[in-house]
C-alpha cells in the first residue's frame, strides 16, 4: 500500500513536469515570426547596417555641405543680378518637379496594409501592387501635386515591380504598411479615393480579410526628396524647341 | 543487505535526476529570454531588407555628392572666367527640364500599339474582357519603365510624375486631353529590353495579346521622338522645405 502511494506521488509529479515541459516548448514554436535563427547571424546583419547607416550620414553630411556652398555663390550671384535671380527660382521649381526638393503642404495619407501577412512570403498586395499604382494614378487624377509611396517620391520615370517577396519602388525595397502620401487639395483628393465603386470601396467589399486601407487628411503632409539622380543614357534633348 | 543498498540508491538517483532536470529547464528559461526570442525569421528578413534600403540610398548619395561636386567647380570656373554663373544655372534648367518633361527628347526606343480586340466574343465572355482598361495600360507603362524606359508618352502626351490615364468607354484621357483609339504608347530607353517587355511570353502583354486578343504590338525605332509636357504646372499646395 505504503509502495502503490509512493509510485503514485511519482507518476503525478513526472505527469506535471511533462505537461510544464510541452507547454514551454509550444510557446516558443508558437512565438510570433515563425522559427528562431542563430543570433551570431542577426548580429552580424545588424552591424552591417550600423555601419552602413554611419556611412550614410557621413555622406548626408558631405552633401548638405556641398548644398551650402552651392547656395552661398547663388545667393551672392542672385543679390547682385535680376536675371540671376530669376533662373534660380526656375531652377527650384524644376528641381521640386523632379523630386530633388524636400516639400510640404496639405494633403492626405493612405495606408493600406496586409491582414494576413507571413514576414518573407509574398502577400495579398504584392500579388496585386497593381493596386498601388491605381491608388498613384486616381490621386493623380484628383489633382495630386505630389505623391510618394514609402518615402519614394513617385516621379516621371518611377516604377513599381514586385520581386524575391518584395516590391521595389525606384529600385529600393519597401516593407509593409504601404504609405502613399499626396500634396494637394486635401478634400478633392479624399473624395476621390473614397468614391463610392471606387477603387477604395472595391477594396473594402471584396478584400476585406486581406487588406486594410486607412485615408486621413493631414496638414502638413511632408514628402522628402529622393536622393536618386535621374541620368538620361538614350533619351537627347532637342535643341530646335526650346523655348 | 542488498535490498538495504538500493533503497539508499533510489532516492539519491532521483535527486541527482532532479536536479538535473532544474538545471536545465532554467537553462531553456533563460535562452528563450534573452537570446533567441529576439531573433525570429522576421527580425532578419527586416535587417536583410534595411540593408538592401541602405546600400540603394548610399549609392545614389554618392552619385548626387558626385553630381553636386561638379556643378560647384562649374560655379568656380564660370565665376572666374566670366564672372558670373548665370550660363551654367541655364545649362542647369535645361537638363532638370528634360528630366521633369518640359523639353522635347529623341533617343532609340520602341513604339507601343494598344487596340481592343477584334475577334469575336465566345459565349462565356464578357464583353469587357476584350477592351483595353485603364489597368491595363497603366501596367504596361510600369512594365515599361522597369524595363528601363526613360521618357514615355501615350498619344503624344508626356507622362510626368502628376500624370493621370483615364479611360472612359473608348476612349483615353491622359493630362486632360482625350484620346480615341489605338492608343500609341513611345517609349525612350534600351530598344532590346523594352521590346522584350512587350514580347516576352511571360509579360502582361503576353496575357493581354494571346488570352483576350487584345492588339499589343511593339516596334523598335532608332529615333522616337517625344514631344514636351503640353500643361501647366500647378504648385498651389506644395511649398519647398527650407533647408533641405
Amino acid at each position: 500500500m505504503k509502495d502503490i502511494k509512493g509510485k503514485l506521488a511519482f507518476g503525478i509529479i513526472c505527469a506535471i513536469f511533462g505537461l510544464i515541459l510541452a507547454v514551454q516548448i509550444k510557446t516558443v514554436r508558437s512565438t510570433p515570426g515563425g522559427s528562431f535563427l542563430s543570433p551570431q547571424r542577426a548580429q552580424k546583419v545588424a552591424s552591417e547596417l550600423k555601419v552602413l547607416r554611419n556611412e550614410k550620414d557621413r555622406l548626408n553630411q558631405e552633401l548638405s555641405e556641398l548644398e551650402n556652398r552651392l547656395k552661398e555663390y547663388e545667393i551672392s550671384e542672385a543679390d547682385e543680378n535680376i536675371i540671376i535671380r530669376n533662373l534660380k527660382n526656375d531652377l527650384e521649381k524644376y528641381q521640386i518637379l523632379a523630386g530633388y526638393r524636400s516639400i510640404e503642404g496639405p494633403g492626405i495619407v493612405l495606408t493600406i496594409e496586409d491582414v494576413v501577412f507571413q514576414q518573407g512570403e509574398a502577400s495579398f498586395i504584392m500579388f496585386n501592387f497593381e493596386i498601388l499604382l491605381e491608388l498613384v494614378n486616381k490621386l493623380n487624377a484628383a489633382g495630386a501635386e505630389a505623391i510618394a509611396i514609402n518615402e519614394q517620391r513617385y516621379v516621371a520615370n518611377t516604377e513599381i515591380y514586385f520581386t524575391s517577396n518584395t516590391i521595389f519602388i525606384n529600385g529600393v525595397p519597401t516593407a509593409q504598411p504601404y504609405t502613399i502620401k499626396a500634396i494637394g487639395d486635401a478634400e478633392a483628393l479624399e473624395a476621390a479615393l473614397n468614391m463610392r465603386f471606387g477603387i477604395i470601396d472595391k477594396l473594402k467589399q471584396y478584400h476585406n480579410e486581406s487588406v486594410k486601407v486607412t485615408v486621413k487628411k493631414q496638414n502638413p503632409v511632408i514628402i522628402t526628396r529622393n536622393s536618386k539622380v535621374t541620368n538620361f543614357k538614350f533619351a537627347k534633348p532637342i535643341e530646335s524647341t526650346q523655348l | 543487505m542488498e535490498n538495504k543498498l538500493l533503497k539508499f540508491k533510489i532516492p539519491f538517483l532521483i535527486l541527482i535526476i532532479f536536479t538535473l532536470l532544474g538545471f536545465g529547464l532554467t537553462l531553456q528559461f533563460k535562452n528563450t529570454k534573452e537570446d533567441y526570442s529576439f531573433v525570429s525569421l522576421k527580425t532578419i528578413n527586416d535587417l536583410n531588407n534595411s540593408v538592401i534600403k541602405e546600400k540603394e540610398e548610399i549609392k545614389s548619395l554618392q552619385e548626387l555628392i558626385q553630381l553636386k561636386k561638379k556643378n560647384l567647380t562649374e560655379y568656380e570656373v564660370a565665376i572666374q572666367q566670366e564672372g558670373s554663373i548665370k550660363e551654367v544655372i541655364v545649362a542647369e534648367i535645361a537638363t532638370m527640364k528634360a528630366i521633369t518633361g518640359f523639353y522635347d527628347v529623341e533617343g532609340p526606343g520602341v513604339i507601343v500599339k494598344l487596340n481592343d480586340s477584334e475577334r469575336e466574343l465566345y459565349e462565356w465572355e464578357d464583353p469587357n474582357d476584350l477592351i483595353i482598361h485603364e489597368q491595363d495600360v497603366l501596367t504596361i507603362i510600369n512594365d515599361l519603365k522597369y524595363a528601363g524606359a526613360e521618357v514615355l508618352s501615350i498619344n503624344g502626351q508626356r507622362i510626368i510624375g502628376t500624370t493621370e490615364i483615364q479611360c472612359a468607354g473608348p476612349t483615353i484621357t491622359v493630362n486632360g486631353y482625350t484620346y480615341g483609339q489605338p492608343f500609341i504608347i513611345k517609349a525612350i530607353g534600351d530598344p532590346v529590353t523594352l521590346d522584350a517587355a512587350i514580347k516576352s511570353p511571360n509579360s502582361y502583354s503576353a496575357l493581354l495579346r494571346d488570352i483576350y486578343g487584345i492588339v499589343v504590338e511593339s516596334q523598335v525605332n532608332p529615333r522616337v521622338r517625344i514631344s514636351k509636357y503640353q500643361g501647366n504646372i500647378n504648385m498651389k499646395y506644395m511649398t519647398p522645405r527650407e533647408g533641405e
